[in-house]
């Protein structure tokens, strides 16, 4: 069992964050001494992917993973991407804060990655609201963030209706922009992922939830 | 995508000075519930490692200039607050010491949240003293947003 | 209040620092009065005095100026690190608006600790709470404390 974090921003890409991506690695050490599971998380910065940075050699000093995704805006709400490549970003303007759900979802189908709409309970910037328009092409979507650190409990029991309702697997992201956030909420996944290719197979086909009680 | 005035990133402004006079030091401290003898008391300030009164950090975030940043001409939103700041403290600022402010807008760009859409209009301000030493800088972010008022 | 110095040795990880404010109007108008400029402000919405004025932007009550609320957990900072320490970057993110009166819990947690260049740096996580469970400022601060 391995317990990741998908949703964090960091100084390095994301305007609105205020922790490194090594304060991040610090704060999990604290984390794990005191008993919550975490073993990684996975930097999804606004509207925006370097696929040149890698993260690999700090995250083994600390015996954790670190991964990357992005957070992009869509029609229906931001959304988590996994599994990004060089095509994908040259493909999409990811500045762009209109993109297609569904154009983003099929690019990513051909790529091998994974789309997650972000914080599905929040006004706004949340799936939710979209479904309730039939804006939402339901088929495209596998899992959604029902536990979401930075949404309030009324929104994340709405992002868990539509989970319940539509049947989608749910994960878990602190959404964190300061250190002490890390990890609040992770995923629980069975299967061993040691990279973005393991990431996304196991989205795509293992039996994984949101976890919570991750509380100090 | 957003509708504004380019030219204006980049230009550089003075907006002005101010002096951080006991008064201004004294109704700020007022203001925050602020009681630290290093910006109060002057006999204590002068037994300290400043040798005077000192003002607190962030005075300069209280100082509004006459002169304004050039208007970037954002055609959205009907209303804007300030979404976020950065200080950086170098030096301490002495009472009695003349501050001066040089500022420009560096960016401008559009994102979504709770609210819906906003677009952010970031500026950065460096701040100055009377011997030309960088005392603090500043970059402050705007969100410009739709707002439901009455 | 003089504070026992506190050193660079005396703070460990996760050590948390809190005070609480209460946002009155009295001490609203005492900012707004300490540079007389913002007066400008004013004539433009009045969001920061009147009722009135907050309602034409959408808001219940009015509200505090952003940069007030920066400087009311800076203070939180400067008592922390009082009398030699310094305050070497504060950075905030303003989420929600902080109203007039709201009862505010001020904490600084320590996230990180390092020597750099023989200076004693402390990482702070801060953030102002209301008494509505909500987070209108969240943010980092970099102080320095003597080592020795």
């Amino acid at each position: 069992m391995i317990y990741l974090d998908l949703h964090a921003h960091s100084t390095d890409a994301s305007d609105d964050a205020g922790a490194t991506v090594e304060g991040y690695l610090k704060w999990c050490m604290v984390r794990k001494n005191k008993g919550h599971n975490i073993d990684g998380f996975v930097l999804t910065e606004h509207r925006s992917f370097d696929h040149k940075i890698s993260y690999d050699s700090i995250a083994d000093k600390y015996g954790l993973l670190v991964l990357k995704g992005a957070e992009l805006e869509t029609d229906i709400g931001h959304m988590l991407v996994y599994g990004l490549d060089k095509k994908f970003v040259n493909h999409f303007d990811l500045s762009d804060v209109h993109l297609s759900h569904a154009d983003l979802i099929n690019a990513l189908n051909d790529i091998g990655g994974f789309a997650v709409p972000a914080h599905a309970g929040r006004p706004s910037i949340g799936m939710s609201e979209y479904i309730d328009n039939n804006l939402v092409e339901i088929e495209k979507i596998i899992a959604v963030e029902a536990l979401n650190g930075g949404s309030n409990n009324e929104e994340n029991a709405r992002a868990q209706l539509i989970a319940d309702k539509y049947n989608f697997k749910t994960v878990g992201g602190s959404d964190a922009h300061f250190v002490s956030s890390i990890g609040k909420c992770v995923t629980l996944f069975k299967s061993v992922i040691k990279n973005e290719e393991d990431l996304v197979n196991a989205l795509k086909n293992d039996d994984y939830s949101a976890y919570a009680g991750q509380n100090d | 995508m957003i509708d504004y005035n380019d030219k204006v990133i980049g230009k550089k402004i003075e907006f002005g000075s101010f002096v951080a006079t006991k008064d201004l030091i004294e109704a700020y401290c007022l203001s925050v519930n602020e009681t630290n003898p290093l910006y109060l008391d002057e006999s204590y300030a002068k037994k300290s490692a400043y040798g005077k009164l000192i003002a607190p950090p962030l005075i300069f975030v209280s100082v509004q200039f006459d002169t304004e940043l050039p208007d970037p001409e954002i055609n959205f939103g009907n209303a804007r607050f300030l979404a976020g700041q950065k200080i950086e403290s170098f030096i301490p600022i002495f009472v009695g010491d003349t501050i001066r402010a040089i500022g420009s807008i560096t960016e401008v760009y559009e994102k979504t949240g709770r609210t819906g859409t906003m677009v952010f209009v970031v500026n950065e301000t460096e701040y100055i003293n009377q011997n030309d030493l960088l005392v603090a800088t500043r970059e402050s972010s705007m969100v410009h947003r739709e707002v439901d008022g009455e | 209040m003089v504070n026992k110095q506190l050193l660079f040795s005396d703070i460990e990880l996760g050590q948390e620092f809190s005070d609480t404010y209460i946002a009155s109007a009295e001490k609203v108008q005492q900012f707004l009065d300490a540079n007389r400029t913002l007066e400008r402000t004013e004539i433009e919405d009045g969001r920061f005095t009147s009722k009135e004025g907050a309602s034409t932007l959408g808001l219940e009550k009015p509200i505090l100026p952003g940069v007030m609320s920066m400087s009311i957990i800076s203070k939180l900072i400067t008592d922390i690190i009082a009398p030699n320490g310094k305050l070497h970057k504060l950075d905030a993110s303003f989420r929600r608006p902080v109203f007039h009166n709201d009862s505010l819990s001020l904490s600084a947690l320590v996230v990180d600790t390092v020597i750099e260049e023989d200076k004693g740096i402390i990482k702070l996580d801060v953030a102002l709470e209301n008494d509505r469970g909500e987070k209108p400022l969240q943010g980092t601060a970099v102080v320095e404390l003597p080592i020795k």
